[in-house]
């Protein structure tokens, strides 16, 4: 009986063959602007992220618990404090790095101004950090350098340029003073992010001018896949045998930046908001005037004596067959197109991609391929087609066999 | 002789006050089972009203009505709706068919809903749609079938469930002269050789002529219960 109700169902479909198609094809194109839309927001979510946190701070970075409050050197970690080799064999685990930051005066002897002071492994860090992309002038550092990098704003600022020397002066480990003179080898140039102020030099060097050999003020761990932070985080934290160490996630380090990137995403569920009252308008169209249309039949099955659950199931599975095609035609012809930004996201020229730069972000646009908006939102159109249904649901609880069969 | 239909005292009143109808007036009848009746009257005089009663799809405002020795006062609307199911047959005036089942899916639409197993459906279907001159139609849509094809789905379906009685409200109205003779026929063999019952109203004189049993209604009244 059920399979005849099904195959009814099915055949009812096709009845209406232009119903069908508009029902279908609103429900699709719905859909595939939602995918669409919502894939972009969390590619350009995800790739923010990983832009800001893969190789500066890190998906998670592990720190002396003091050093959260207070980012002095005497906070600092030795190496024998973690087991790195267990972390990096942890999975989904794609690099762990050892780091030296700092801030410090910077001066000529006319002009001084606090910066930065990063200390980075040229071997790693020239590619992680994109500083090859970066460097405007002058050349790239080697692990063993006693020199710096600045950015082109310092420069401008100091009025210096590639082979002048600035004084750093800080503070260094047990209270000593922190204070050396560093020739410039390059000048490098940030569109993104808050780095005006910001001096590079061999980690080793740093260490070195802050008298804090074989020091490290965190470890940042970057993963393949931001997915994969929760499960990370619990297997590092099992690995943490010293109480003093602290273990935190970008989100905690940067509570700012999670927050800016969440507000840009829920701004676009106004939109998915519309579209789906679009689809929800549309399926009820559809169902009103489908109710109309059967309204002597569904008298005529009710007289002969088809229960009011029988004839239920029959509408309903019609029109969750009919929204399911919508869901699936939504789904097959968005992914080609979200497939494709994925692997080839465009980078955008001219005021669009200044804007975007202006809001701390990089000028790419790129499409996610992630499983959870593809479920999410083609169950939310099933969602609303139910919802959307309850007015038939309604009309056939009360069906009245002779109300309905007079013409 | 079995008695399948039974109403005492029915009223039924539409509407209240002034516009008030008095569609079925102290309206007793008695049918047994076999019998092959017309309900006949004038336009409004109650024909369909008295029809919706016996079959179990209206209520009356007084008065008792037994269907197949159930009295359907005691039914809620689910039970009615099962009810029917089980004992009522209907052919309405036209319609009658699901546009998107063929001719063999309607007929054995309600033995479906009685959980009826397929081989015994199908020797059923096959059996009347053969008898009432649809063989080789099984697979036919209803609209790919005349109107009097049509109406013989309709009671090859109604009859294939075995039901107490079958009723027809103007099951011809909408038939040309040789259609209507055809299901006339077609009902009066069921009538004398399966014994159906059949209680159907009608306008149309060659149907009235052949009834074994003509009930005149006037004004909701019964004004002449005629044998033949
Ligand atoms: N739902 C209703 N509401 C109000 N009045 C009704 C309703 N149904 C029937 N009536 C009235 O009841 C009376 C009997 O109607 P009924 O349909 O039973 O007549 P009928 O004999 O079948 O007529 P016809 O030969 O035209 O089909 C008529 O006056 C009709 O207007
Ligand atoms: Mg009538």
């Amino acid at each position: 009986m059920r399979f005849t109700f099904i195959m009814l169902a099915w055949r009812n479909i096709w009845r209406n063959r232009k119903r069908a198609f508009l029902t279908i094809s609103s429900i699709a194109a719905s859909l595939f602007f939602v995918l669409f839309l919502r894939q972009m927001q969390f590619w350009t979510y995800d790739f923010n992220i990983k832009n800001t946190v893969s190789g500066s701070v890190g998906y998670l970075q592990i720190t002396d618990s003091s050093y959260v409050d207070e980012k002095i050197i005497d906070n600092t970690l030795t190496s024998d404090q973690i087991d790195l080799n267990k972390i990096k064999e942890i999975e989904g685990v794609s690099g762990v790095y050892t780091k030296f930051q700092s801030g410090a005066l910077v001066s000529t002897g006319l002009k001084s101004r606090f910066a930065a002071v990063n200390g980075i492994n040229p071997l790693t860090d020239n590619k992680l950090l994109k500083l090859d992309r970066k460097l405007k002038k002058g050349t790239l550092l080697s692990p063993d350098d006693k020199a710096i990098l600045i950015t082109e704003r310092m420069a401008d600022y100091y009025k210096v340029s590639v082979g002048d020397t600035l004084v750093l002066m800080g503070q260094g480990y047990h209270g000593y003073t922190a204070a050396a003179l560093y020739p410039i080898k390059g000048l490098l140039s940030f569109s993104v992010g808050d780095f005006s102020n910001m001096v590079f030099m061999p980690i080793k060097e740093a260490q070195y001018m802050h008298v804090a050999e074989n020091r490290f003020t965190h470890v940042l761990i970057d993963l393949e896949n931001s997915n994969d932070l929760p499960e990370v985080e619990k297997q590092i934290q099992k690995e943490l045998k010293d109480p003093l160490l602290k273990l935190r996630t970008w989100m905690e380090v940067l509570p700012g930046l999670k927050q800016g990137l969440e507000l840009d995403a829920n701004s676009g569920l106004i939109i998915s908001a519309i579209l789906y009252m679009i689809v929800g308008f549309g399926i009820f169209g559809t169902i009103v005037m489908l109710y109309n249309e059967r309204k002597f039949e569904f008298g005529v099955l009710s007289a002969i004596g088809t229960g009011r659950s029988s004839l239920i199931f029959i509408t309903m599975t019609e029109l969750f067959l009919l929204s399911s095609i919508g869901v699936l035609f939504g789904n097959l012809v968005a992914m080609p197109f979200l497939y494709y930004l994925n692997n080839n996201p465009i980078e955008l020229g001219g005021e669009a991609a200044k804007a975007i730069i202006d809001q701390g972000f990089e000028p790419y646009l790129g499409t996610g391929m992630f499983l959870d908006v593809f479920l999410a939102n083609s169950l939310a159109v099933l969602v609303i087609a139910a919802i959307a249904s309850t007015y038939i649901i309604f009309k056939l609880i009360k069906i009245n066999p002779i109300e309905s069969m007079k013409q | 002789m079995k008695k399948v239909i039974e109403t005492i005292k029915v009223h039924k009143i539409f509407g209240e006050g002034e516009i008030a109808v008095h569609a079925l007036n102290d309206v007793s009848i008695q049918i047994n089972e076999g019998e092959f009746t017309a309900l006949v009257g004038p336009s409004g005089s109650g024909k369909t009203t008295l029809l919706n009663m016996i079959g179990g799809l209206d209520t009356p405002n007084s008065g008792n009505i037994i269907l197949n020795d159930q009295d359907i006062a005691e039914l809620n609307k689910s039970e009615m709706t099962n009810f029917r199911q089980k004992n009522i047959g209907f052919v309405f005036q036209a319609y009658n068919l699901i546009p998107v089942l063929s001719a063999y899916e309607n007929a054995e639409f309600i033995m479906l809903l009685q959980d009826i197993p397929t081989e015994e459906r199908k020797e059923r279907v096959y059996k009347l749609l053969k008898e009432v001159g649809l063989e080789g139609k099984e697979d036919n849509k209803p609209g790919e079938l005349s109107g009097g094809q049509q109406q013989r789905v309709a009671v090859v379906r109604a009859l294939a469930a075995k039901p107490a009685y079958i009723l027809a409200d103007e099951p011809t109205a909408n038939l040309d002269s040789t259609s209507t003779k055809d299901l006339l026929d077609l009902m009066a063999r069921l009538n004398q050789e399966e014994n159906m019952t059949f209680v159907f109203s009608t306008h149309d004189q060659r149907v009235i002529d052949r009834a074994k049993r003509v009930i005149y209604l006037d004004d909701g009244k019964i004004v002449n219960d005629e044998q033949r």
